[in-house]
């Protein structure tokens, strides 16, 4: 009987970490495009993920570390791929009383699943912002595949805009540098930034991402990331 | 002494022709035996074997034998990039340049003053040695399958920034070698080479061998940088052409386009290789374009547009059967036998019908109306 009753307790556990109770939902209508005209305009922050949650599988599963107290309850999710021909922006919902928990964000309205599921890991930016995508915003959350554990980094894709070295740097610490993207299109990023999980810090961390062109300075960029609550 | 009689003479002479017409009789007929046989294996045996030779050839040709293809590209740039093989030397002269270490390098003279183009704080500007000639040697390090991104790109005043970023922070990228002084200053870190502008400088050459080029840049609204014209060429190995290769498509390049060409990783591995050159002798234009000239092999190379994801510029598909000499020389065997053995048919066919047989077909209805019409009459 007590064996029964811890099965039935691991059982429970294991379902609650492979699906999380919370679900966005879309607000208005779904909107993405594919099209050989590529968008060759944009921010510089083009996406914000999980290193585990890069590639256009991830979007199949993706999840959103929620924020324990957010301003907002709306989200801007926007996917673009790195040749600049699939790009995406919603906005969903997220749900009340979620805050602190980890939402799923069902990503199941495109019509083009098979050729996003093609795009390697850095070919696909992802990236939440609060608010929705009326606004503009320098908030972001940090998007997910699997959220059983915390990640170990953050990744973060950047459209240098004709830098020759980009930079990121995080509370107290050091710059670091980013990596360019050596091969392939890089019409939307070509850039991106490793960024170590912070352990034991808030519910925040803010972001800096320093551009040099030839030596000069570009205007440095500045972002906020929620993070998840006890992690 | 009696006249000779003409008779035995005669039959002596009737006797040889005969054997003669006998004997050449035997002959044509030989020939005729043998022409008719050669007809025959030439159509029903030769042409069939030709045809599916040619046949098989093409399938090869289409889907087996590829040639080997190879892209030139000549334009002028305000963009250039290239990623260098770590362990191969590459050489370049760099008199004029103001050079921006982010390590120290105590050999040189600081530069200093408001003008230094050399940027933020961790950057330390050298100026070099006037009038001695310095090289910087990139590369030659036993580091396989690492890079150095060089990055080229022009500015006003006919001017050029030059980014050299090696595998790490503190990695070694080469050498400075003063050429005058007899000496050799490692360069490690990152360094930036900047010519502010034209002004007393010589034109500026810099050859590669290298993993990568891209000649343009992606347009976007922060920057201007950009491929200006170009041309692109397919060529193919060829011994006919006294050049030893044949061209076989061109497309000109457009405002804006972007094109990568990259190792070709076949059977024999083959690095593009070109070179750059900045002509700062002729005033006027701002800023100044760089013209690149590289050759490389590949199966395909994309033009990235402005505006469009792209195309693959690619030889057409006949390409590889024109290019195939043993398709060739078979299709013209085919059409060459063919075109003998229908003019035979024609001939003989002609022959068959000869003027002699046709007024003859002529003359026949006419002798059966004139019969006829004789009977009416003799009635």
């Amino acid at each position: 009987m007590p064996t029964l009753a811890l099965l039935t307790l691991l059982l429970a556990s294991t379902t609650a970490l492979a699906a999380p109770p919370h679900v966005a939902r879309l607000v208005g209508n779904f909107h993405e495009t594919e099209a050989v005209d590529v968008n060759v305009s944009g921010s510089v922050i083009v996406g914000v993920a999980s290193a585990s949650a890069v590639g256009g599988k991830a979007v199949q599963s993706l999840q959103l570390l929620h924020a324990p107290s957010p301003d907002k309850r709306q989200v801007c999710l926007t996917l673009q791929s790195r040749d600049g021909v699939y790009y995406s922006r919603n906005t969903f919902e997220l749900p009340a009383g979620s805050a602190g928990s980890v939402v799923r964000i069902p990503y199941d309205r495109s019509s083009r699943l098979d050729r996003l599921a093609r795009y390697g890991g850095d070919e696909l930016a992802m990236r939440a912002t609060a608010g929705s995508c009326e606004t503009s915003s320098n908030q972001y959350y940090v998007l997910e595949a699997a959220a059983a554990k915390p990640p170990e980094s953050i990744r973060v894709f950047v459209n240098s805009f004709g830098a020759t070295d980009v930079f990121h740097s995080s509370g107290r610490g050091k710059s670091s540098a980013c990596t360019p993207v050596g091969e392939g299109r890089r019409t939307a990023f070509d850039y991106w930034c490793e960024i170590p999980w912070p352990r034991g810090g808030g519910n925040k961390l803010a972001v800096e991402i320093q551009r040099e062109r030839f030596g000069r300075d570009m205007p440095p960029v500045s972002l906020t990331l929620f993070l998840k609550s006890g992690s | 002494m009696a006249a000779p009689s003409p008779a035995p003479a005669a039959a002596m002479s009737g006797s040889r022709w005969t054997r003669f017409w006998n004997g050449c009789n035997r002959i044509s007929a030989f020939i005729v035996f043998v022409w008719e046989s050669a007809l025959w294996l030439s159509a029903f045996i030769m042409l069939p074997l030709l045809i599916v030779g040619f046949i098989a050839l093409l399938i090869a040709a289409l889907f087996f034998w590829s040639p080997s293809w190879y892209y030139s590209v000549s334009a002028r740039s305000e963009a250039v990039s290239l990623s260098l093989p770590a362990e191969r030397e590459t050489s370049w002269r760099i008199e004029g340049a103001i050079v921006c270490s982010t390590e120290p390098l105590p050999a040189l003279a600081p530069a200093e003053g408001d003008d230094v183009p050399c940027g933020s704080r961790r950057w330390l500007a050298y100026r070099l040695p006037a009038g001695e000639e310095q090289v910087l040697v990139l590369g030659g390090a036993s580091a396989p399958g690492s890079v150095i991104e060089v990055g080229f790109e022009t500015r006003s005043e006919r001017g050029l920034m030059v980014s050299i970023r090696g595998g790490g922070d503190d990695a070694g990228i080469g050498m400075l070698r003063l050429i005058d002084q007899g000496s050799d200053l490692p360069v490690r870190g990152q360094i930036n080479l900047v010519w502010p502008d034209a002004v007393g400088s010589r034109n500026l050459v810099f050859p590669f061998i290298a993993d990568r080029v891209r000649v343009g840049r992606d347009v976007t609204w922060s920057d201007s940088s950009l491929l200006r014209e170009g041309r692109m060429e397919i060529f193919t190995a060829s011994d006919e052409s006294l050049s030893k290769r044949t061209r076989i498509e061109e497309t000109e390049l457009l405002p804006g386009d972007q094109i990568r060409l990259e190792r070709y990783e076949g059977e024999t591995p083959l690095q593009p290789k070109g070179f750059l050159r900045l002509d700062r002798a002729h005033a006027g234009e701002a800023p100044g374009t760089l013209t690149a000239v590289v050759f490389g092999r590949a199966e395909r190379v994309k033009i990235e547009r402005f505006g469009d994801s792209g195309y693959d510029f690619r030889p057409p598909w006949w390409a590889g059967i024109s290019q195939n000499l043993w398709l060739v020389a078979l299709s013209t065997l085919i059409a060459g036998l063919l075109g003998l053995l229908g003019g035979y048919a024609a001939i003989r066919d002609i022959h068959a019908r000869s003027p002699n047989k046709a007024w003859a077909a002529f003359r026949r209805p006419c002798t059966d109306t004139d019969a006829r019409a004789s009977r009416r009459g003799r009635r």
